[in-house]
């Protein structure tokens, strides 16, 4: 019998002496032979009275399974006690040491564990004892393990590192006999622990401590009890992980507080407006701005509708640009629309609206703008300006090559923006070939810095029509100094130009016309004083004394001759002036033909006596507007030259004919004649009195009077010859000009 | 100036030369030569060929025109510039003209060959007053 049990077996057996026939109920263990205990109940009965049996009588059966069941309900109740315990402390805590504590404290009160602690990873990784419940021999012993501050080897077949390295329970259920257990055995048995338990602490499934248990029961550890241990150590984890979810849940929260007051006070203080409207379009949020700029209160526009703020003549292309982005999350669209103040105004706002309908912290469209009414006045006082002063404004984003140009712009090139194409050679391609090399260097110049843009060019239309444009412009630089944009102005100054040209050409007439005048004036005087001179000559000679009388007469023939001569300089004076006089006659339709039939009928007799041919050609240009005598004076005076300076064995042939040039009628004149050595007369050709044919008798006064004559009827006259091989007049007449 | 030898004049105006011949020979020599040319090609052959065949000390006076047609007085000088020292020595060349440009009096003095520059009419004082010279 149990040794424990004997005493009471003993009691008992001395109760029923003292009574025959009495009898009483006893449980004991019996040892069986192999050793081991059976608990076993059953009654002793005093039958030394019957002469029979003369004994003791103990009837008794086996209950080792009932008293065993038993035993386990208690073990099962203390570990389920244990652990609603521990889901008691689980809610009440709030901390992971104060819980962890607890839940050692409660292993060893309610799950009446001999020893238990837990041991948590620290930051580098390594186990650290958090709490420990038992002999201080043990803890000690437990801080060296953990701080493998043992031989190597033994830390690693410790049932500490086992349940670290798997992840799963470590048993040990004979501290005295499992090698596990060496390191720790002679401290587990003085503290009288039999049997150890590891169980894993893991956080989102990582092991991050152990929680272990001892019992001084050998053989505590069976597996409902290791199921139960391991659901405690695993309700201990999950509440591990609710405080750190907890926990980063409050930063993240903190987070997120501190960057919304941050956005709003960036919503709040920024001259920007931004609402929220719902997709059907109700205003949700309105920034501050929105009151200050429109005058609403919030809630005078909060829950209406945004579409109510709009212009009428807006609201289509709004509603239109908001349904393209109705179904684009993150899709926006910028606009420049009018939106109503409070007091009746319109107000210009430029902006952007974004389709934020997706973002859960948002689920609105953003609209994002501001007051351009200032901008707007400005631009349209600068379009008003740029509109009626004619001026083009371009804009050119250098680093993509893009152009904006305004509508002036396209007016002034008369082009289209497809025609265009928004590029720099689009604009390259309508300059005039002779300005273009120059042009672009401009550009290139301004770009490099070197010069300021401002400058000259023509452009050429599409009808072929060139127009003179201004440009003046300034460059855009980024940090370092490259180029990135360029801004200017063009203008078309095509009627400024016109003008000037004619003044330069008015003004080179002029200063041809002085300097023929005083050709003339010297010519004048040169050939009046000629005369002059022999008169005086003459006189003076007459008046010295003793004088021949044959030098006498001699003198007076001389003085008639020069009386003469002096006579018909001042005729051909006259005849001049009047060529030069402003033509008051009307400008009438003159045949070519007709013309030359006249002058030819007019000097039949010369013609025919110097066998004269006249060949015309006036099928390109019949007519011309001008004076007729003058043309008559002009063809009549070359015919005779030709007939004059013709070759002594050659038949003077003239030839005439008449062109279309680009400003007007242009006639040729040639002859067959003896030429003129134009190297030699160049300068002196048209001049008065110039001859260069001594034995031909002239005065030197046919060509000067062509030319008067030309000039006065608005043309030019240009010569060309050589030696013995005739004379070609070129007459250029501008159109209807006289 | 010793008494000229000869004298010639160069001028397109027959009028004008009839008229210098007159004077110079009123107021020098009745009897002197003068040799008058209306062509100056012929007036410089004149001179060219007259004055290779003439002494070096001895002196011809040229009056020259200035205003010609084809050859002015300023080609014809041209040319003589081009002749030898010999026939050069011998010559004292008055430019005559009636111009009252003052370029041409300029360009007339200027010249190394010209000994002065007279504005027409020549007169019997203006011939003295050179002779003189």
């Amino acid at each position: 019998m149990h040794p424990d049990d004997l005493p009471v077996f003993i009691e008992n057996i001395q109760y029923i002496l003292q009574t025959a026939s009495s009898s009483i109920y006893n449980e004991h263990r019996l040892r069986h032979k192999n050793g081991n205990y059976v608990w076993c109940e059953g009654s002793i009965t005093n039958m030394l009275h019957e002469p029979n049996v003369n004994a003791i009588v103990s009837n008794f059966r086996d209950i080792t399974q009932r008293k065993k069941a038993e035993e386990k309900l208690i073990k099962a109740n203390r570990l389920y006690a244990f652990i609603s315990a521990i889901n008691k402390s689980i809610v009440h805590y709030k901390d992971e040491k104060e819980l962890l504590q607890k839940a050692c404290a409660i292993a060893i009160e309610i799950g009446k564990f001999k020893t238990a602690w837990i041991a948590m990873m620290n930051e580098e990784g390594k186990l650290e004892l958090v709490c420990f419940r038992g002999d201080n021999a043990l803890s000690v012993q437990i801080q060296k393990l953990l701080k493998e501050e043992v031989k190597s080897g033994v830390f690693e077949s410790s049932s500490v590192a086992k349940a670290l390295r798997a992840g799963t329970p470590a048993i040990s259920n004979n501290v005295l006999t499992d090698p596990a257990m060496n390191f720790l055995r002679k401290e587990f048995v003085s503290s009288g622990v039999s049997s150890n338990l590891v169980c894993p602490i893991k956080k989102s499934g990582q092991v991050v401590g152990i929680f272990s248990f001892n019992s001084e029961i050998m053989n505590f550890f069976d597996e409902a009890e290791i199921g139960l241990l391991e659901e405690a150590t695993e309700d201990v984890s999950f509440a591990l992980e609710v405080f750190e979810k907890e926990n980063r849940h409050q930063q993240a929260e903190e987070i997120i507080i501190k960057n919304e007051n941050r956005f709003r006070s960036l919503i709040e203080h920024s001259k920007d407006l931004k609402t929220l409207t719902s997709k059907e379009g109700v205003l949700i949020y309105g920034s501050p701005s929105v009151t200050h700029l429109l005058g609403y209160s919030t809630e005078e526009y909060i829950n209406k509708s945004a579409f109510d703020f709009f212009h009428p003549d807006d609201l289509p292309d709004l509603i239109k640009n908001r349904n393209l982005i109705l179904d684009i999350p993150g899709k926006s669209f910028e606009f420049q629309y009018r939106i109503l103040h409070k007091n009746g105004n319109w107000i210009w706002c430029q902006g952007t609206l974004t389709n934020m309908l997706h973002e859960p912290g948002i689920q609105a469209f953003v609209s994002n703008f501001q007051d351009i009414s200032k901008n707007r006045e400005l631009n349209k006082r600068l379009r008003l300006a740029t509109t009626s002063a004619g001026i083009g404004i371009w804009d050119w984003d250098i680093v993509n090559n893009h152009f904006h140009w305004d509508e002036r712009m396209y007016k002034l090139y008369q082009i289209d923006e497809k025609q265009f194409g928004l590029v720099f050679n689009g604009w390259t391609a309508r300059l005039h070939e002779e300005d273009r090399a120059q042009a672009i260097m401009q550009i290139q110049n301004a770009i490099l810095g070197m010069q300021e843009y401002n400058t000259e060019f023509r452009i050429v239309w599409n009808d072929r029509s060139v127009h003179y444009v201004q440009a003046s412009g300034i460059v855009e630089r980024d940090s370092k100094g490259t180029a990135i944009r360029m801004i200017g102005a063009n203008w078309d100054i095509t009627e400024k130009r016109r003008k000037e040209e004619e003044r330069e050409k008015i003004t080179a007439d002029l200063i041809q016309r002085n300097k023929n005048l005083e050709q003339f004036s010297y010519m004048v005087s040169h050939n009046l004083r000629a005369p002059v001179a022999n008169i005086l000559g003459f006189a003076e000679l007459m008046s010295y004394k003793n004088i021949n009388p044959d030098v006498i007469l001699e003198s007076v023939k001389g003085m008639s001759n020069a009386a003469h001569k002096l006579d018909t300089v001042i005729k051909d004076i006259n005849q001049i002036l009047q060529a030069k006089t402003i033509i008051s006659e009307s400008r009438e339709d003159v045949d070519f033909q007709h013309l030359i039939d006249d002058i030819s009928l007019s000097i039949d007799n010369i013609l025919k006596n110097k066998n004269v041919t006249i060949r015309t050609d006036f099928n390109n240009v019949g007519k011309i507007v001008s004076v007729k005598a003058y043309l008559h004076s002009i063809l009549y005076n070359m015919i005779i030259n030709s007939v004059k300076f013709h070759k002594p064995d050659v038949p003077p042939d003239i030839e005439i004919k008449s062109f279309r040039t680009t400003n007007g009628v242009q006639l040729i004149f040639k002859d067959n004649g003896i030429g003129i050595d134009l190297e030699r007369h160049q300068g002196n050709l048209f001049g008065l009195y110039k001859r260069f044919h001594p034995h031909i008798e002239g005065k030197g006064m046919g060509l000067f009077m062509i030319k008067t004559q030309v000039e006065t009827l608005g043309g030019k006259i240009s010569i060309n010859s050589e030696v013995n091989k005739g004379v070609e007049f070129t007459l250029d007449f501008e159109n209807n000009q006289l | 100036m010793t008494k000229p030898d000869k004298f010639v004049i160069i001028d397109d105006d027959v009028t004008a030369t009839m008229l210098y011949s007159l004077i110079l020979k009123h107021s020098l020599d009745r009897n002197l030569v003068v040799h008058c040319f209306n062509d100056p090609a012929e007036g410089v052959n004149f001179i060219e060929n007259e004055l290779k065949q003439t002494e070096e000390n001895s002196q011809t006076v040229l009056f020259l025109d200035i205003d010609m047609p084809l050859i002015t007085g300023w080609d014809v000088l041209d040319l003589i510039v081009k002749m030898e020292d010999h026939v050069k020595n011998q010559l004292s060349i008055f430019m005559l003209s009636s111009s009252i440009a003052p370029a041409d009096k300029s360009r007339a003095i200027n010249h190394h060959l010209v000994a002065d520059f007279i504005e027409k009419p020549l007169t019997a004082e203006k011939v003295r007053d050179l002779v003189k010279l």
